[in-house]
């Protein structure tokens, strides 16, 4: 038995679908419902990258508030408005493990944030 | 591209596309027409994704072709899916099966991958480029299993 042969005996065969318009009719109302699927998809998708953009800005927000109060705090203390520095990294290292765990948790907070964006787009 | 044009692509593909599920689920219209339908709205969904790199009939067929994979998979795994088929009248699935048992009989004995690089082949013509694209495997592959499956055929459809 040859390929022509082989071929001849698909193409008595070949079966014929039924009813093609209402496969189109059924194939229509799945599309709708992925569509419908997808907006929502889409929707959740946007909420959960707006509220990791809140949360970086909260973040940073309370980061900054944070250092802000370390300096300023030490600089009424001096009565000046100027910041010795000197006082400043000495007042500072009071804190020194609050601000090895600030930095770097503020750092992995922006990493996360970069990432889930990166992810999301 | 908007819905009504996607399903004018669609109009043109889904003969085909039908009578090759419909061989591969071994006559069934129910589980074919769900795996066909299931591979347009995937195609919907990410059509974006499709860059042109091959033609819109080859891009469906291969996805066609995976989630048949996929339901053969779940199909083996145990998982128990009460389709369509399962109120379909026996007398219609019988009438389908015998009016094509010659067909039917012929593939049964070759795996999967032969079946289908087999029936695009054969069936719907399509070339050795094609089916490697659709089934995701090299040139060399869709060589062999056309080689052993043919030489399976041979044997059959002679015995026939």
């Amino acid at each position: 038995m040859n390929d022509k042969e082989i071929t001849k005996f698909f193409h008595d065969n070949r079966p014929v679908p039924e009813d093609p318009g209402t496969y189109l009719v059924g194939l229509s109302a799945r599309m709708d419902a992925a569509e419908e699927i997808k907006m929502l998809c889409e929707q959740s998708r946007k909420d959960s990258r707006r509220a990791l953009l809140l949360t970086f800005i909260l973040g940073c927000l309370s980061g900054a508030f944070v250092i802000s109060l370390v300096i300023f705090c030490q600089n009424n203390m001096g009565g000046a408005f100027g910041i010795n520095l000197s006082e400043v990294f000495g007042f500072l290292k009071q804190f020194r493990t609050a601000i090895l765990i600030l930095v770097p948790s503020l750092g992995m907070l922006l990493g996360y944030c970069l990432w889930k964006a990166y992810e999301n787009t | 591209m908007d819905k009504e044009q996607f399903l004018r692509a669609i109009k043109d593909v889904q003969e085909p596309l039908r009578r090759f599920l419909l061989v591969l689920c071994r006559g069934d219209v129910f589980k074919a027409d769900d795996i066909a339908q299931d591979a347009c709205v995937k195609a919907w969904v990410s059509f974006e994704k499709f860059r042109g790199a091959s033609s819109f009939s080859t891009w469906i067929f291969r996805i066609a072709y995976n989630c048949w994979c996929d339901r053969r998979y779940d199909d083996k795994s145990g998982t128990v899916e009460l389709s369509a088929s399962d109120s379909s009248p026996d007398a219609d699935r019988a009438d389908r099966a015998f009016k094509y048992q010659d067909l039917y009989s012929a593939i049964d004995q070759l795996n999967p991958s032969e079946k289908a690089a087999i029936l695009l082949y054969y069936m719907e013509d399509r070339d050795i480029k094609e089916i490697s694209t659709i089934m995701g495997i090299p040139h060399g592959s869709v060589k062999s299993l056309l080689s052993r499956g043919r030489s399976k055929l041979r044997i059959k459809l002679q015995t026939q």
